[in-house]
């Protein structure tokens, strides 16, 4: 308003518009909560979906894994046992540990 | 911007710090929540919206480049939320149409019971949607026309247009209703 001249328009205008004040009671206690909701949602959601889907996808993958080298060790000849292949359980206590691991970084970040 | 709105901003990117943004909020809510109700016209409806601004403007901070006020910025973001709000119920309401349902329709529109409509709100009802929001930010906000282009992503010259237009169609209205009252009592 500043960057031009009032008229008696703009004046009477003003005094319409003139802003109440709008006590706060508890409205921005009310946003903080909602946004601290909010930060640990984000915080748990990475970690938790990753043991959430290991814990799904461990028994596939291990299946797949011992699978896959039999099928190598019939095309190719050769004698792989699947021995190194990961049992599910330390698949998903890997991604366990990678879910806190990630948790103690966002924690740490923040 | 104020230093100490600089500040709270600064803490709240550098630490995301919710109390800081609390503060913020503290400080600013009476403004947004205003500019809402007036654009709205419907304080519980507001007091929604001015939530949700509250939490996109946590989300978007960092694109808040510390050029003008914040608290131009945080109008442009709940004026963004508004239409964006706008829009949803429209869509709701052609939903509602489109299984017949009339009647609900009535209830997704923006209008304040008859019998709490103020002065100000029928001056408000005689301006188009961009017109109030543009001017709720030049009169009651203290918005310059370059804060409320920045908000709204008008052309500053489109601003002082709506800015003038919506003063005709006030004045206009005034003149109308004195005519009618002194018509009456002549």
């Amino acid at each position: 308003m500043a960057e031009r001249q009032k008229d008696s328009d703009d004046r009477m205008l003003e005094a319409l518009f003139r802003p109440e004040v709008i006590p706060d009671d508890g409205f921005s206690k009310r946003v903080v909560a909602r946004v601290r909701r909010r930060v640990w949602t984000r915080r748990i959601t990475l970690p938790l979906a990753v043991v959430l889907g290991s814990l799904v996808a461990a028994e596939p993958v291990v299946s797949f894994l011992k699978a896959a080298v039999e099928l190598l060790s019939t095309v190719s000849g050769a004698s792989i046992t699947p021995d190194w292949v990961p049992s599910s359980f330390t698949l998903v206590a890997g991604a366990v540990l990678f879910g806190i691991l990630l948790t103690t970084l966002n924690l740490l970040e923040e | 911007m104020s230093n100490e709105d600089r500040e709270l901003v600064a803490r709240v990117l550098s630490h995301r710090d919710t109390s800081a943004f609390g503060e913020l909020v503290r400080r600013h809510q009476s403004q947004v929540r205003g500019f809402l109700i007036r654009l709205s016209g419907d304080a519980a409806l507001a007091d929604d919206l001015a939530q949700d601004s509250f939490m996109h403007a946590w989300d978007r901070l960092g694109t808040y480049a510390g050029r003008g006020s914040f608290i131009g910025w945080l109008l442009k973001v709940a004026y963004t939320t508004f239409l964006q709000s706008k829009r949803r119920s429209r869509r709701y309401a052609e939903i509602l149409e489109e299984i017949g349902n009339v009647a609900d329709v009535q209830g997704t529109s923006y209008t304040r019971p008859q019998e709490e409509v103020g002065d100000l709100d029928k001056l408000l009802a005689v301006l188009s949607e961009q017109e109030r929001a543009v001017m709720i930010m030049s009169y009651a906000c203290g918005l310059s026309h370059r804060e409320i282009s920045d908000a709204t992503e008008l052309p500053v010259g489109t601003i002082k247009s709506l800015i003038h237009r919506g003063k005709e169609k006030i004045r206009s209205n005034f003149e109308i209703k004195d005519h009618q009252h002194d018509h009456r009592h002549g």
